[in-house]
């Protein structure tokens, strides 16, 4: 969640956002917290600089559709998927609010998350026209599932969509049949 | 096979690195810290043949995989049945020969969907005994199908889960008469998850997502003990697989192409199983 736009801040509010313990020593010279607002080292800031600063890479909303391919052999996929830059499967399911991963990489967007109801896995992918490395972020959140980027398999592919031509993805196995973030409505999206 | 990989620690996570022989992609997979060199080889190469195994199912799940094709059906080396989508010219001969046996179909109501499949078979494998004619239809099953067959719309639900697919197929004897319905689903791998299956085979070698099962109801609400699993693998692992297990490898040695499905039956109440079926698909251009 991003820091307030206004009102007093403390140093405490920045360490935690910045993903350290309440409470714990800190200080706003600290990488972590620099980085919430993109300082150097030793660089003059206030307080109010950090109006509005979030560590998410991303913090949105995914409203879920859902695919049952016509075959019938692989199950309803569900969550949201972007034919067009994923370049997987047929067509698109549901739409996120925002998909740009500019603190990955920059340019990089999110073309998929879906949840398949025979493999029982959660799918990321994520495409640039450069190589995504598996670095950069640490866990995905949708609504109230946590997803950490170390438990996933990782893999690299090419596609030939115009702008997108480089397609990372992430995917957790053994999530169950039913998708951990429902079939229907809207939900939220984290990843930091 | 022995893919060469590399390791390397990611927040403490050990991640196993290394390129796809065929397709040339990178990838890395978290694995336990204490594993031996040999384990770590082993989970790289199931690695590189679930990637193998994720091509064939992209190149086959296409929207349209199951239109104008015909499928060999491999068993014990050889072709034992092979069955045609509806809107090839060869089905029409199956077509006409259920409805001349069955009145209740029409021609129209078989070809409705280019997607529908039919194929005849004679006693290749139990509880088959006699020349009978399959029907797949690319449809759910409705509630008064499986009603007829004895199931239900909760048979293959936990919870509010429904692991039914979206097709299901109808065998047709044609000395007896006698119907019975296949109805096909999935089934979380996860313990706590409801298990539709017993005895299932031990390790068979696929990806999970490319898993599924299909049972045999009777009209009379019997239901077989034979029970099929449909699942994307690879010609490798299952050679490998068929004799671990002490059974036949499904295709000759003359076939290469990998199957865009394999099959394993078995008896759900002994864990007997009676055959390995390869689904050889070949698309017409036409």
């Amino acid at each position: 969640m991003a820091l307030q736009a206004s009102g007093s801040i403390s140093l405490n509010d920045l360490h935690v956002e910045a993903g350290g313990t309440t409470g714990t020593q800190a200080s706003i010279n600290d990488s972590d917290i620099r980085a919430l607002i993109s300082k150097a080292s030793g660089a003059q800031s206030t307080f109010s600089g950090f109006y509005g600063a979030s560590s998410s890479i991303l913090s949105t909303t995914m409203t879920i559709g859902s695919y049952t391919d016509s075959g019938g052999y692989s199950g309803t996929n569900s969550g949201y998927n972007d034919v067009s830059k994923s370049a997987l499967d047929v067509v698109s399911w549901g739409s996120m609010a925002a998909t740009g991963v500019n603190g990955i990489q920059s340019g990089a967007i999110v073309a998929q998350i879906s949840h398949n109801t025979v493999s029982q896995q959660l799918q990321l992918i994520i495409v640039d026209n450069t190589t995504i490395a598996n670095s950069g972020w640490t866990s995905l959140t949708v609504n109230s599932t946590t997803l950490n980027r170390t438990a996933a398999t990782f893999g690299q592919t090419t596609t030939t969509v115009s702008g997108y031509t480089k397609r990372s993805l992430w995917f957790w196995s053994n999530t169950g049949v039913t998708s951990p973030f429902g079939t229907s409505g809207t939900v939220s999206v984290t990843i930091v | 096979m022995n893919t060469e990989y590399t390791e390397r620690l990611d927040g403490g996570q050990l991640m196993l690195c290394f390129t796809g022989v065929l397709s040339g992609n990178y990838y890395e997979i978290p694995v336990d810290g204490n594993l031996t060199d040999e384990e770590k080889q082993e989970a790289v190469d199931d690695a590189v043949e679930s990637g193998l195994a994720n091509m064939i199912y992209e190149e086959n799940m296409s929207d349209r995989f199951t239109e104008n094709f015909r499928d060999q059906v491999y068993m014990d080396g050889e072709i034992k049945r092979v069955d045609y989508s509806c809107d090839r010219p060869e089905a029409m001969e199956q077509i006409n020969r259920l409805v001349e046996a069955f009145p209740e179909y029409t021609i129209e109501q078989l070809t409705a969907s280019p997607q529908n499949v039919i194929g005849n078979y004679g006693n290749y494998r139990p509880p088959y005994n006699n020349s009978s004619i399959s029907f797949y239809d690319f449809r759910t099953p409705d509630v008064q199908t499986l009603i007829k067959y004895g199931a239900s719309m909760t048979t293959y639900m936990d919870y509010n889960d429904d692991y039914l697919l979206g097709w299901h197929g109808i065998k047709h004897d044609l000395v007896t008469g006698k119907k019975q319905a296949k109805f096909v689903f999935a089934q979380g791998i996860r313990p706590s998850d409801k298990k539709f299956v017993r005895n299932f085979p031990p390790q068979i070698p696929t990806e999970n997502r490319h898993r599924f099962f299909a049972k045999l109801h009777n009209e009379d609400g019997t239901v077989e003990p034979w029970v099929d699993c449909y699942f994307v693998s690879t010609i490798n692992w299952m050679r490998d697989w068929c004799k671990t297990m002490g059974l036949t490898f499904p295709l000759p040695d003359d076939v290469t192409k990998d199957p865009w499905c394999f099959s394993v039956v078995w008896n759900e109440d002994t864990g007997e199983i009676n055959g390995v079926k390869a689904y050889l698909r070949h698309r017409y251009e036409d």
